[in-house]
């Protein structure tokens, strides 16, 4: 063995063993990589866990009972109207889906069912809709002459589904809120204060009304004094959040404004906008 | 032959894709962190909405849309923060991946049922106008965005990432 190998074998060997040290070094990573993985996954995994629970127990704040739901609130978010006003909601009421079976037919919630005569109108709407705006105008009168004859039952569900429009002031909720509170304690003022929301809707994107305008139109709505001075405490905050959850689990896909005659969406191809087109789909309704 | 059973990430020293290969998965890192952490941080703003827009595809039981929608944007994040700092990247892009291809089937699934939803991709969400639906656009974007994950799970050896920091990945470069 005195004579040297071949250069080019001496450079193949010191290739291979580079290449073996290279294959060993990212071996060596790829397990380092997954050692830290698993442990990194099984925190991640603790993590979240804990987060979504934590979330999801604040969420079901009304568990507790703490706060009062408003007496004139459905369990699902509805502020009922027929002819003499607000219609206060029963003690009981159904849960939709409680059996574990949703759309069964014997899920009829309140106001469902409740009034034989009248059509159920059911309103989903949001104070920053722009549509709903343009719903109530060219529809509240309306509403208001049938329900005041008795034709139609109004089932106001006030949702906040578009508080990302109002630059961080959280007006859909606000508004909500104080649509709830008015209803609770000035109830005769609440349609006119759900009109003045509407004619004075702000842009999206805006900032929305401030706490100081909204009690302004609900002083021009007639609510009394005292009561102005305390809707912007938020005391139904939380029941906006809850009524607006409510309606998204009860409608699947919740926009706004939706609306149901005796539960069941306008079909396909009535257009609101169009005049007469309400009040023939209602006459229909009833059928 | 080589008997490595791995993909090799450090293919010859020259040639324009091994010079460009770890400043293309840096590119794809940062970008694909960027956008989760985004559509993440935005969920998490409104978490309720989160919620509805999982709701809104209505293929999960009530329960489980609750906890997909707090979750996701959780989820979300920490993929985000993975991916921005390039620790873990192999695995945080496969799993960038997987959620592309969940979100894929979702948006599809929504679209062949004749839901009018937006996809609530970043916030939002929810029905809206049958005329407004972007099904096409959103399927398109995410696929995109799976394909940018595949090609970094592929390759994850990228530029000031931790993994190469902390010694996790193969040095860039052999030579040194």
């Amino acid at each position: 063995m005195t004579e040297p190998r071949p250069p080019k074998a001496v450079r193949r060997d010191e290739a291979k063993a580079a290449a073996q040290r290279l294959r060993e070094e990212q071996q060596r990573a790829a397990r380092r990589q997954r050692t830290l993985a698993v442990g990194l996954l099984v925190a991640g995994i603790a993590v979240v866990g804990v987060i979504v629970a934590v979330i999801l127990n604040q969420g079901g704040g009304d568990a507790a009972g703490a706060e009062e739901q408003p007496s004139v609130s459905s369990d699902r978010g509805a502020i009922v109207l027929d002819a003499d006003g607000i219609v206060q909601p029963p003690d009981e009421q159904v849960t939709p889906g409680e059996d574990g079976e949703d759309g069964n037919d014997d899920d009829v919630v309140w106001p469902q069912g409740a009034f034989d005569d009248a059509v159920v109108v059911s309103v989903y709407s949001d104070y920053m809709c722009p549509f709903c705006g343009l719903f109530e105008e060219s529809n509240g009168p309306l509403l208001e002459e049938l329900r005041a004859s008795g034709e139609i039952v109004l089932a106001m569900h006030p949702v906040a589904i578009l508080d990302r429009y109002s630059a961080g002031t959280q007006f859909s909720t606000r508004a909500t809120a104080a649509v709830f509170a008015v209803a609770e304690q000035a109830p005769e003022a609440l349609i006119e204060f759900n009109a003045l929301l509407f004619a004075n809707q702000p842009e999206e994107n805006s900032t929305g009304l401030s706490d100081e305008q909204i009690a302004d139109l609900a002083s021009q709505a007639g609510v009394p004094d005292d009561v102005v001075a305390t809707l912007a405490d938020g005391t139904y905050t939380w029941w906006a959040a809850q009524a607006t959850d409510r309606a998204s689990q009860d409608l699947g896909s919740l926009s706004t404004p939706t609306i149901l005659l005796d539960g069941v969406p306008l079909a396909e191809g009535v257009d609101w906008r169009v005049e007469g087109a309400l009040a023939e789909a209602i006459d229909a309704a009833r059928g | 032959m080589r008997p490595i059973p791995v993909p090799d990430p450090l293919p010859p020293p020259e040639g324009l894709w091994s010079r460009t290969q770890p400043w293309v998965s840096t590119g794809l890192r940062l970008l694909l962190g960027g956008v989760i952490l985004y559509s993440g941080a935005i969920k998490l703003g409104d978490l309720p909405a989160s919620v509805r827009a999982v709701r809104a595809y209505e293929l999960l039981p009530e329960a489980l849309a609750k906890v997909v929608g707090t979750g996701l944007p959780v989820v979300e994040i920490i993929l985000g923060l993975l991916l921005l700092a390039g620790l873990l990247t192999r695995y945080a892009a496969a799993a960038v991946a997987l959620l592309m291809v969940v979100f894929i089937i979702g948006i599809a699934s929504a679209w062949a049922r004749g839901l009018a939803i937006d996809c609530g991709c970043f916030g939002g969400g929810g029905a809206i106008e049958p005329d407004q639906t972007q099904y096409p656009l959103e399927i398109t974007r995410d696929l995109a965005l799976a394909a940018a994950a595949v090609v970094l799970a592929w390759r994850p050896t990228s530029r000031f990432s931790l993994d190469s920091t902390l010694g996790l990945a193969a040095p860039v470069r052999a030579a040194a």
